[in-house]
């Protein structure tokens, strides 16, 4: 199990990696970026 | 009939069927076919027929000796294959002759086995063709279907519903990432064992997945690829629209000859495989675990607008970590700005780290490091915060609790320390909410639990504990 520091550090740059991707792919071109676009407890 | 409809109707017959068939169903609790049918009907609405060339009664119900035996007023969309490979060609001949519209092939001994298990599928494959059935497998587990609670699988598998979809493989490995995800609180609402995808390809099932408003997440577990550049065209129509999160084994020959003999798979090179990841936006993840961080991470968190973080840790060698991990991973651990510093001096001892990470050095003012946590959200410097050390007192030994009886004054209270620490459990969640809605970044935060993070909680937090040294040497 890797310690939670890491762990956390790791899901941070998952993150960010998803997101520079999306902002290379076009994504925010034509909209702003918005942080909570994907985040699932706006539906919950 | 456009291209969106096509993959939407192509699959509907799997995860929403009216009524199912399992062939080789059987009363022998020795074989997968008594596993498979007790699976099947456990939860499903609709009928479940059982196939079995000798029993008469299954499970109590009446048995048909073939799908074509099932009455042609009961209509079969989908069919559940649990016999030896020897069979299949003529089972399946049975369900194009009933009209079934899909099967689930269990069956194992085809294309993972070499040439002659190849033809096999083939003399499959050209039978389901001509009735245009679409085919899970075979040599696979099964899958799981939210929206008709179907658990068409070989064994009892541990699910809850939720907004992940997950196509795997393999069977045993997804199972147990499914079972963990359980255990951690993460539901599904499509999970397919793929098996040795004779027909319906790990691409297509991320296509249908992410035209399914309910999924906000996809994860697959990926041995091989029967046509890359299908699959990277396919997936990043997905991945912009939703986060693709996949785990490619296959780094070593070894893993490589292993996956050859599993799945009949070439597993192709990893460094190209990292590169076409990369390029179609998919999130590679190297363990289960791994996987589901990540899936909560993004349920959970909002992104970040940039790399610049900050971290706060109530001990030095978890900040320690935390920065070393985040400069291996290209996250930048900024320099605090002059004013911040000058504003945590006010709060914290003088001996506080005066600079990032924040550690104000066994400070027993609880609170402080709360609103130092939340001055960090509010600088434009900052992107996201690492927030350590507080949160869920759960996994916290009973007898430690029991031992904090002697912090107690002589009239029976704690000390402001003692008391702030005992309080952090039940507010932590809402407090961490409270900070990411209102400032939209993200919150990564640690707890001193042993207890595996839940997705209940609504909070991405895991535990301080664990190997400290396996876990940088792994991530180098």
């Amino acid at each position: 199990m890797l310690p939670s520091p890491v762990r956390a550090a790791k899901v941070l740059a998952a993150l960010y990696e998803y997101k520079v991707y999306l902002e290379k792919a076009g994504h925010y071109k034509d909209k702003p970026f918005d942080p909570m676009e994907f985040w699932w407890l706006n539906d919950n | 009939m456009n291209k969106t409809d096509d993959i939407e109707k192509k699959l509907d017959p799997l995860f929403n069927p009216r009524a199912i068939a399992v062939i080789g169903a059987t009363n022998n609790s020795n074989k997968w076919g008594f596993s498979t049918i007790t699976s099947a009907m456990d939860g499903f609405k609709g009928p479940v027929y059982p196939v079995n060339i000798r029993e008469k009664k299954v499970v109590g119900q009446k048995a048909y000796k073939s799908v074509k035996d099932i009455p042609e007023n009961q209509p079969v969309d989908l069919a559940i294959i649990v016999i030896p490979s020897v069979y299949v060609v003529q089972v399946m001949q049975d369900c194009l002759e009933k009209g079934v519209k899909a099967c689930v092939v269990i069956s194992a001994g085809f294309a993972e086995i070499g040439k002659e298990g190849l033809a096999l599928q083939d003399e499959m494959m050209a039978i389901a063709r001509k009735g245009d059935i679409r085919v899970v497998g075979p040599n696979c587990m099964g899958l799981w279907s939210a929206t008709s609670e179907l658990r068409a699988f070989m064994f009892p598998l541990r699910v809850k519903s939720g907004p992940i979809a997950f196509v795997s493989q393999g069977g045993n490995v997804g199972g147990a990432i499914v079972g963990s995800g359980y255990d951690r609180g993460v539901g599904f609402q499509r999970y397919v064992s793929c098996g040795c995808t004779a027909d319906i390809q790990i691409e297509d099932y991320i296509e249908h997945f992410g035209l399914d408003p309910e999924v906000k997440v996809i994860l697959a577990y990926i041995e091989g690829l029967n046509d890359g550049q299908r699959f990277i065209e396919k997936v990043k129509k997905v991945t912009r629209k939703k986060p693709v999160i996949i785990i490619k084994p296959g780094k070593t020959e070894a893993a490589a000859k292993a996956i050859s003999s599993h799945s009949g798979a070439l597993a192709g090179s990893n460094t190209l495989y990292d590169v076409v990841f990369k390029q179609a936006g998919i999130i590679r993840a190297d363990t289960s675990e791994e996987l589901l961080d990540y899936t909560m991470g993004f349920l959970l968190q909002p992104l970040p607008k940039n790399n610049k973080v900050v971290i706060v840790t109530p001990g030095g060698s978890y900040g320690v970590l935390c920065a070393d991990a985040c400069a291996i991973l290209d996250l930048d651990v900024i320099d605090l700005p002059a004013k911040t510093i000058t504003e945590f001096d006010k709060i914290f001892p003088p001996r506080w780290s005066r600079g990032n990470p924040v550690d104000p050095a066994g400070d027993r003012d609880f609170p402080a490091y709360f609103k130092a946590a939340e001055m960090l959200l509010q600088l434009d410097e900052t992107d996201a915060i690492f927030f350590m050390g507080f949160g869920d007192l759960s996994g916290v030994p009973d007898d430690f609790i029991e031992h904090m009886e002697h912090f107690k004054d002589a009239d029976g209270n704690y000390d402001a320390f003692t008391q702030a620490l005992l309080n952090i459990g039940s507010e932590f969640p809402q407090l961490i909410h409270r900070w990411i809605k209102q400032y939209k970044k993200p919150v990564l935060t640690t707890t001193f639990t042993q207890e595996t993070p839940t997705l209940e909680e609504g909070v991405l937090h895991a535990s301080l504990t664990g190997s400290s040294c396996q876990g940088i040497s792994r991530i180098i």
